[in-house]
């Protein structure tokens, strides 16, 4: 279980010789297994809160506890999928995939074995020697996130990850997500931009307004699995969020 | 899958049916993979001699001064090739002498430069309280190094190599520190998130990404070293090295025997950056990116 507890978080411009609250008291539990999805404008903290989440930010004030216990920094338990590409350029597809279980001590076939059982997953297998720089950025963001996905970590931290995949390979990705969430039991926090998306995925959505940033909004999908983009529920909570709680408008 | 030459693609008026293909093997023309780099030195060699040759038509006529005309360099230079003594010396012997030189000095800056340099980067504290230091040497300019050499070392070889290591070195630190320490955030973070420790982010992800950095530095630091010969067999006391040649030539007036000095010079610096650091430079793009 992760607890956020009256997290708030400011950034100083040393040039302008100011300081921004990016997040203000930020309250949050997520359940073990839950599958929850934030969105929000652009600005409005979704970055800066994954981090603090993930261990390489600490919030000014309030506390982050994982299952009771403080997060002190990053670790493999808490996957995190970069909103910018983060793949090693100096490594082709596989090696990328590989180093965390290489860091891991985990044997060398074994490592072969996952690495390319997440990649065929991500559906890049024929670009496994590919170097980063040789792939779109659609690819490069689903060999990030098998790389992520190889360590098998209990919490998964997804920011934005589909953003630059065309509409049927989201889907897909989507569908795969799902399942392996449902399979492999893992608490996913994901960030987008996209509420059909969010829709689509989670138990439960929160709304996040910017200037400051606050989550003023919490939704509980309780469509039941596998929902479609256009059966009236869907429809129905797409028009409550654009329409009446005015997501992306705060 | 088909080969065809690259020309045949690129071909507007018979190649465009080729483009209904998906993937294609191709072979570039190994002619004028060579042929066109050359052209390209060779061009600007021209442009180097037609404005020598101006300016040297200028000093003869105007001026009034023996000014060594390109042809004359070149004709001096065969010469010196098929075997006139320079000082005593072959010409080869006199660049053998100043390569040696500047390979000991260099090997020496390379060596102590990286580890410095990865010293350095290794902590931001570090980069700060030692980094202005390295700032100040770069500074001082090659002549600057003369009695300091002199003062550690006294006259001969060993204040020479002294001289060169000391020109390349500040560049090689600055470039291995700065490549380190301007590691993107992101590729740190992703390392952590894996599990990665300090040791193994250093060696796998900061290292790495500091390697262009790192090459930059040397390519500088081999440019600074391979200046500062002349300044630095000023205090050679052994009559042996192109710098010293330039030197001698000056006193005795023989201008030629100094232009086909400068030109050696030159051209091998030419030949070191072109052959050994754009191969190594494009392995290392290779492998990196
Ligand atoms: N390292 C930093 N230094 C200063 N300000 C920062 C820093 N990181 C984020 N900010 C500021 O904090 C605010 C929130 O940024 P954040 O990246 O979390 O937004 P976001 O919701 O992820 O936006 P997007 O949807 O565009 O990715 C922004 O106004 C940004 O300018
Ligand atoms: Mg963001």
């Amino acid at each position: 279980m992760l607890e956020v507890k009256n997290v708030s978080k400011a950034y100083i411009d040393k040039n302008r010789g100011r300081g921004m609250v990016a997040l203000r008291n930020i309250n949050l539990t997520v359940e073990k297994n839950e599958f929850v999805c934030i969105i929000g404008p652009s600005g409005c903290g979704k970055t800066t809160l994954l981090h603090m989440i993930a261990g390489f930010e600490k919030q000014d004030v309030g506390s982050i506890l994982l299952n009771g216990k403080g997060v002190t920094g990053p670790s493999p338990d808490k996957g995190v999928v970069f909103q910018e590409s983060s793949l090693f350029p100096w490594m082709n597809v596989l090696d990328n995939v590989k180093f965390g279980l290489k860091v891991q001590g985990i044997a060398a076939d074994k490592q072969e074995e996952i690495a390319r059982k997440y990649i065929e997953l991500v559906g890049l297998r024929s670009f496994e020697h590919a170097k980063p720089h040789e792939l779109s950025g659609g690819m490069k963001q689903k060999a990030a996130i098998a790389r992520t996905l190889a360590l098998d970590p209990e919490m998964l931290l997804m920011d934005e990850p589909f953003a630059s995949q065309d509409e049927q390979t989201r889907q897909r990705l989507d569908n795969e997500l799902l399942n392996i969430w449902k399979k492999d039991m893992k608490t996913v926090i994901f960030v987008t931009h996209n509420i059909e998306e969010a829709i689509l995925l989670a138990d439960r959505i929160l709304v996040m307004a910017s200037r400051p940033g606050e989550i003023y909004w919490e939704e509980q999908v309780k469509i039941p699995r596998p929902r479609y983009l256009f059966s009236e529920e869907v429809v129905e909570l797409r028009k409550k969020l654009l329409e009446d709680i005015g997501c992306c408008h705060r | 899958m088909k080969v065809i030459p690259l020309s045949d693609m690129r071909d507007k008026k018979e190649g465009v049916s080729n483009y209904e293909m998906l993937e294609f093997d191709f072979k570039e023309s190994k002619i004028k993979k060579i042929a066109n780099p050359a052209l390209y030195v060779i061009i600007s060699m021209a442009i180097v001699f037609i404005i020598w040759y101006f300016v040297a038509q200028w000093g003869i006529h105007i001026r009034g001064v023996p000014f060594p005309t390109p042809m004359e360099t070149l004709y001096r230079l065969s010469s010196m090739l098929q075997g006139e003594a320079l000082y005593g010396r072959t010409i080869f012997e006199h660049l053998y002498a100043s390569l040696m030189r500047w390979c000991v000095g260099f090997s020496i800056a390379v060596i102590s430069g990286i580890l410095m340099g990865l010293f350095l980067g290794s902590s931001e504290m570090l980069q700060k309280t030692i980094m202005p230091v390295i700032y100040v040497i770069q500074l001082i300019p090659g002549l600057a190094w003369i009695p300091i050499a002199l003062l550690i070392f006294g006259l001969g070889n060993t204040s020479t190599i002294f001289m060169i290591a000391a020109t390349a070195f500040a560049p090689i630190v600055i470039n291995t520190s700065g490549g380190i320490r301007a590691a993107p955030t992101v590729y740190v973070r992703a390392a952590r998130m894996m599990g990665a420790g300090k040791a193994t982010i250093f060696l796998r992800v900061m290292l790495p990404s500091a390697a262009l950095s790192i090459i930059n530095g040397l390519r500088i630091g081999l440019a600074n070293g391979w200046r500062v010969l002349i300044a630095a067999e000023m205090i050679v006391g052994v009559g042996l090295g192109l710098g010293y040649s330039i030197i001698q030539a000056r006193w005795s007036l023989d201008f030629e025997a100094a232009f086909v000095s400068i030109l050696v010079i030159s051209i091998i610096g030419l030949l070191i950056e072109k052959t050994l650091f754009s191969v190594l430079e494009k392995k290392v793009a290779e492998q990196l990116t």
